[in-house]
């Protein structure tokens, strides 16, 4: 991995979210997917958001490339209210900002060549001259591993790993800079998986690019990201280096999504710090959202404040969304013996 | 010792499909113990599903059965007509699916499909019936029994669902349960948890597990013993720890190395060129040597039997002797 980002003041943010929400209307019922987020995206980082299925990490993702129009908030990629984009100025914006999804098979279209899948992208935004698009796409297949040989096959000709390959080359052709990963191994067996980690991380450092990770798989989290924000309904309760959210996390929840983890370098049980199904984002508990099914409260005699107000929201001087973040690590040492 | 709960011997299984055969199983066998939990992993269409489905007489039609013997307690499995291996599955047999959501009928009540269960393979009084399901529920960590009993499918989570789901395998006290992938759907929060039950449950009843994933962390976590299969073989069983700790096949290195850890960055990731043969029936020697490291002229000529390296440490690779692996 190359050297971490670190975050300071001099380092103007790729993308930047303030105050983002995006409630969706259920049923008669309105359901905050995201629930006021702050967030800043550095040039050149990896960064993951990790959190249970329906903590808003997807939605967050897709307000962030303009695919949805948040209900509240800002999102400004290199200083521009993106919500302001017209015309030329928004093609751009498409142009700057990729997404490789889960499934690779499925999204790519089944009766296309590798070729024409290639060039596509390249067509539509870069308007080149006739007959002068071959070379670029065999120069972003061979950047992505796949062999000339490859250009007149279809999706269904290819291996799983291939078709990411050839989604990876796709977001690349049009020279990002930012890719947003959303669960891009998950569909893969882990010898493959592998192949992929190793490819993007190669193609950060080649080309520059800043990715937003969207996973659950911790371990792929820890392998490729410089900075992680953890989301629980809608919010992100913790964000740091991924080496002090891995190492040393200071919310309680992040501590229980870790615990959580069935590690394969790592033998027998571990203490269980969570309980139960995340409640519905429809109806959220007050005060803090995780207070619930927090096993710090339980643990604390002066818990009380939890029930009722939120927590201070995580920001550039307060890096977990807890009253509680100081107590974290000394509760758990109590259990070692 | 006691003879093992299951034993699997030498099973092939072949798939005919119009465009021709090719091989599902090339011999595999296997054994799970009474009162172990037995990992069965590997990668995408190593035959990890297909051996729990051949063991349940549940193969596709497309399928057949070319050789080989399932039998639990000492009684064959293979060949038993389909009203025989109805009173084997269920009542003798549990399963456990990755999908709960679509394991249940979505118009039904779990309380109906519970019912319906029971009574398929038992008489019992309704009173005792009733009393059954609500105390298997409950011991499936579904304290709200009354709720979860008038709940359709889509009214309760994926984590709940799974609780039922083991609940209505576990309703007619089977010796063996047969879990594929039963947490891979799942958060991992609720996944841990899922584990645990497993886990808890198989030690207060007793049953053997038969869990099937291809993910190396679950595996650890919950089994005793772990069989890694690949391109219809196995390749290597061990007790847990000593396969994570000494892995001798060259795939299971492999795969070890293409982990990444939540509890440790590590540097690379290993990845394993190339891909698994299309068809693992027509090769003589070793399935893995295309993509082997360490792949010499006798691996292409010569299958690599099971051999034991350590007590209960069997891999099979022409290469890896009790040198090797130390």
């Amino acid at each position: 991995m190359t050297a971490p980002v670190v975050a300071t003041a001099a380092v103007v943010p790729l993308v930047s979210v303030r105050g983002l929400e995006m409630a969706f209307h259920v049923d008669g019922r309105v359901v905050r997917a995201v629930a006021g987020v702050d967030l800043d995206i550095l040039p050149g980082e990896v960064h993951a958001l990790v959190g249970e299925s329906g903590s808003g990490k997807t939605t967050l993702a897709r307000c962030i490339l303009r695919l949805i129009v948040p209900t509240a908030g800002t999102v400004e990629v290199e200083g521009r209210d993106i919500a302001r984009l017209r015309g030329g100025e928004l093609r751009e914006l498409r142009r700057s900002m990729q997404l490789v999804f889960q499934d690779p098979e499925g999204s790519l279209d089944p009766r296309m060549s590798v070729r024409d899948l290639v060039a596509e992208p390249i067509r539509t935004h870069l308007r080149p001259a006739r007959g002068g698009i071959g070379p670029a796409v065999v120069e972003l297949l061979d950047g992505v591993g796949l062999a000339r040989r490859h250009l007149d096959r279809r999706p269904h000709e290819l291996s799983g790993g291939q078709c990411q390959r050839v989604a990876i080359a796709r977001a690349l052709a049009l020279k990002p800079r930012l890719i947003v990963l959303d669960e891009p191994t998950s569909a893969l067996d882990v010898s493959v998986q592998a192949q992929i980690l190793n490819l993007l991380l190669e193609l950060r450092a080649r080309h520059g690019l800043t990715y937003l990770l969207i996973s659950h798989d911790l371990g792929v989290v820890r392998h490729l990201s410089d900075r992680v924000s953890v989301m629980y309904l809608g919010r992100i309760v913790e964000r740091a280096a991924a080496d002090e959210v891995f190492e040393d996390a200071r919310h309680p929840y992040t501590r229980a999504l870790l615990a959580s983890v069935p590690d394969a370098a790592a033998a027998g049980p571990r203490p269980t710090l969570i309980r139960g199904d995340p409640p519905s984002p429809a109806d959220p508990p007050t005060g803090c959202a995780f207070h619930p099914r927090c096993w710090l409260r339980d643990r604390l005699p002066d818990a009380a404040i939890c029930a009722t107000t939120a927590p201070p929201p995580v920001d550039g001087g307060n890096r977990a969304a807890c009253h509680f973040a100081d107590r974290v690590a000394p509760a758990l040492a109590e259990d070692r013996p | 010792m006691t003879a093992p709960l299951l034993s699997v011997d030498d099973l092939a299984v072949r798939f005919v499909t119009p465009d021709g055969t090719t091989t599902g199983l090339d011999g595999v066998s296997l054994e799970v113990r009474r009162g172990e939990i037995v990992g069965l992993v590997g990668e995408t269409g190593c035959g990890k599903t297909l051996t729990g489905l051949a063991i349940l007489g549940l193969l596709p039609r497309s399928a057949r059965v070319v050789r080989g013997s399932v039998r639990l307690d000492g009684d064959e499995l293979l060949g038993l007509t389909a009203d025989r291996l109805r009173e084997v599955r269920g009542a003798r047999v549990g399963m456990v699916f990755q999908n709960p959501a679509s394991a249940f009928n979505p118009v039904f009540t779990i309380g109906s499909q519970m019912r319906y269960v029971l009574a398929a393979h038992e008489r019992l009084p309704k009173a005792e019936a009733e009393q059954r399901i609500r105390e298997t529920l409950a011991e499936a960590g579904l304290p709200e029994v009354e709720r979860v009993l008038r709940a359709h499918p889509h009214q309760l989570s994926g984590g709940m669902l799974q609780r039922a789901m083991i609940a209505s395998a576990l309703l007619c006290r089977p010796q063996l349960l047969i879990a594929d992938e039963p947490t891979t759907a799942l958060d991992v929060t609720i996944e841990a948890q899922i584990l645990r039950l497993i886990r808890r449950l198989q030690e207060s009843r007793g049953f053997s597990v038969l869990f099937i994933t291809h993910d190396l962390g679950v595996v650890r976590s919950v089994s005793d013993r772990v069989v890694v299969l690949y391109a219809g073989r196995v390749a290597e069983t061990a007790p847990t720890a000593d396969l994570f700790a000494r892995p001798a096949h060259p795939y299971a290195r492999g795969l070890m190395a293409a982990v990444p850890h939540a509890s440790g960055r590590r540097e690379a990731l290993a990845s394993i060129p190339g891909a698994v043969p299309p068809d693992v029936g027509t090769i003589e020697g070793c399935a893995f040597a295309d993509r082997c490291p360490l792949v010499v002229d006798r691996c292409r000529a010569e299958r690599p039997l099971l051999r034991e390296l350590a007590v209960g440490h069997r891999a099979a690779c022409h290469l890896a002797d009790a040198g090797a692996i130390l």
